[in-house]
């Protein structure tokens, strides 16, 4: 009885969705003491992916901007510490600072446009962005390495251990993965979060109550951004081997169904999207006839998801589930009165 | 020299502006950014090298109706499927966008696995005979194909939504859809005959690109796709007459920075004119004002 109390204590204290998140982080850091290599592999990019759906939850979930180019700050983090390696020899530590600094700098540049408009030129300029710099990954050759991609990038270094096996690498990411929920969801519910949030309800009225949008929105961008490209670093080291077809439209669109599929704002179905996105396609590998099709899973996801949360046919259904859900329980309830 | 790079940027420009009115005449009814069309530019051409190499072998022109008639059907089908339903709930444009996203998705994939990654040749008009004009340059006859059959359309166009019923119905709409709804017109009918209208209008941009290049692969559709959404932007998006001028104008600069200076310039030049663009005219060169009420 005691125990129980003290159990529920602690679920009020973390709140629900927190203690969701800590027990799933447990259960993902025992997960490569049962599988092989290559399940492991999925794994990492999956945790990997939970960061860069974070952040771009942040974005959207909490900034009310949706970004239609995230993956250009991906893109700039993952090249960010595979050039720092390329041509300087540096590791993962000592290029950690430098893919915080111009991860930011991608952000604030893209957020200054970005802050003085609406509606969709959110999604031109977004697009657009995210174009140019793949563009810039593509063709500036004496550093990036153009379309040749950079080649055999070595494992993450800390401070002079080298992560070199699977399992080692994945619980880093995991702990990234804690650090950054951790972060994010401070930052929510700091002051500046709830500003944001008032601004994403209605952005004149958070105006008129004296919220700067400009700086907050070229804050949030710049915070976002930084996530994202620590996610891209991590990528870059993981898979040894980035080139610019990585950083396409098409990884910011899976990142939108992502944060999709979990819920805007909800930071631990971001986990569970990522988790669920990533291992679906690799399962699907093994269905003969949808080999090649796999990959469609993202735009169905999308899709469906969609017209359940916001279609007339999906209220529908939901509101006739609920009835059913709501008949049985009262069914029971009756039969209960009448024994 | 000059005039083959006018000629380039024309035949390529008139490739932009059909695909563009599609994303203009869907965002003058919905404000919605219809990402789908990238995707239909590039499933309309897969369909005609599919169909041209086993259905209707050797018939280049049965296979264009062919092709039409699908690619009509399947923005129909697009509307009525991921558009529709989330258009009449009304909880904003962002979700139908992010469903068309979805649509785009799985149609690009679709086209992949059915297509491979490979390049394959295309079946292209008068292949290898060129006109040659008097200082000696040569344009080649699928060039002066593409611009005339493109300035036809733009005509068909024009009086389409200027003279039939389903016309005026389209004009109405972008003007006040609510009021059409009172009217008691059939307003789904109608946008999604306008879906319809745009996806085969990237159909014909597709196949007529794909016969100017003479080959077909699957990074067909994202190229053109974000060029043509940026022509249709530059000219103001919602408005036809703009996204047509927007697309010549990108391709003639596109072709006279890759002749005159060099190719890997010619890439950044249409997002740098639009994010220009956007710094001094956001709404684009025909855009007028817009006022936001609180």
């Amino acid at each position: 009885m005691k125990n129980e109390n003290k159990f529920t204590e602690i679920v009020k204290r973390l709140g629900v969705r927190h203690l969701i998140f800590f027990v799933t982080m447990i259960v993902l850091a025992i997960v490569p003491l049962f599988v092989n290599s290559y399940v492991l592999k999925i794994f990492q990019s999956a945790a990997i992916n939970m960061i860069f759906g974070m952040s771009l939850n942040l974005l959207m979930g909490i900034g009310g901007t949706v970004s239609f180019g995230h993956a250009a700050f991906y893109g700039v983090g993952a090249y960010t510490t595979a050039c720092m390696w390329y041509h300087f020899g540096w590791n993962f530590t000592s290029a950690f600072p430098l893919v915080i600094l111009f991860s930011a700098i991608a952000g604030l540049l893209l957020a200054i446009p970005m802050s003085r408009v609406t509606g969709r030129y959110v999604t031109i300029i977004t697009l657009s962005y995210a174009e140019i710099l793949n563009l810039i990954m593509r063709n500036w050759t004496k550093v990036t390495n153009g379309v040749m991609g950079i080649l055999n990038i070595p494992n993450i270094k800390l401070f002079g251990f080298e992560l070199a096996y699977k399992d080692e690498q994945y619980w880093f990411i995991l702990v990234l993965v804690v650090v950054s929920y951790v972060m994010i969801n401070w930052l929510v519910n700091s002051k500046l979060g709830r500003n944001l949030q008032a601004m994403r309800d209605d952005s004149i009225a958070a105006e008129a109550m004296g919220i700067p949008l400009f700086s907050h929105k070229v804050i949030i961008f710049t915070i976002s951004a930084i996530f994202a490209g620590i996610a891209g670093a991590l990528y870059a080291h993981i898979y040894g081997y980035i080139d610019y077809t990585v950083f396409t439209s098409n990884l910011s669109f899976n990142c939108i169904s992502v944060v999709v599929v979990g819920g805007l704002g909800n930071f631990v179905g971001t986990i569970f999207g990522a988790l669920f996105l990533t291992i679906l396609p690799e399962m699907l590998r093994n269905v003969e006839f949808l080999f090649n099709y796999r990959m469609i899973v993202y735009g169905v996801i999308l899709v469906l998801v969609m017209w359940w949360n916001h279609s007339i046919p999906g209220a529908k259904i939901k509101a006739k589930l609920r009835s059913i859900f709501n008949k049985l329980i009262h069914r029971n309830v009756e039969s209960v009165e009448e024994v | 020299m000059f005039i083959q790079l006018l000629m380039n940027g024309i035949a390529l420009g008139s490739v932009y502006a059909l695909t563009a009115i599609g994303y203009s005449l869907i965002y003058s009814i919905l404000q919605l950014i219809n990402m789908s069309n990238a995707a239909v530019f590039l499933t309309s051409s897969v369909v005609f090298y599919l169909l041209y190499n086993s259905v209707s072998k050797g018939m280049i022109f049965v296979t264009f109706i062919l092709t039409l008639a699908f690619a009509g059907c399947l923005g129909y089908i697009i509307e009525l499927v991921a558009i529709r339903p989330i258009r009449e709930k009304g909880d904003g444009n962002t979700y139908a966008l992010i469903s068309s996203i979805g649509v785009k998705t799985i149609l690009e994939k679709v086209c992949q696995g059915a297509f491979g990654s490979e390049i394959h040749p295309f079946p292209t008009l008068l292949a290898g005979k060129n006109i040659v004009l008097w200082d000696g340059t040569k344009i080649e006859w699928i060039q002066i194909i593409i611009i005339v059959a493109s300035l036809l359309i733009l005509t068909v166009m024009t009086w389409y939504t200027q003279n039939t019923r389903t016309g005026r119905g389209l004009r109405s709409l972008s003007q006040n859809l609510n009021a059409c709804h009172l009217m008691g017109m059939p307003v789904n009918r109608l946008i999604g005959i306008s879906f319809a209208v745009g996806s085969m209008l990237a159909a014909v941009s597709g196949v007529a690109y794909c016969m100017y290049l003479k080959s077909i692969s699957i990074s067909v559709g994202a190229a053109i796709g974000n060029k043509a959404f940026a022509a249709t932007v530059l000219g103001g998006i919602g408005i036809l007459k703009g996204s047509v001028v927007g697309g010549f104008i990108l391709a003639i600069i596109e072709c006279f920075v890759s002749g005159y200076g060099n190719s890997t310039a010619s890439q950044f030049i249409s997002f740098g004119i639009l994010i220009v663009m956007l710094f001094i005219k956001p709404t684009g060169l025909f855009g007028k004002k817009e006022q936001r009420k609180v």
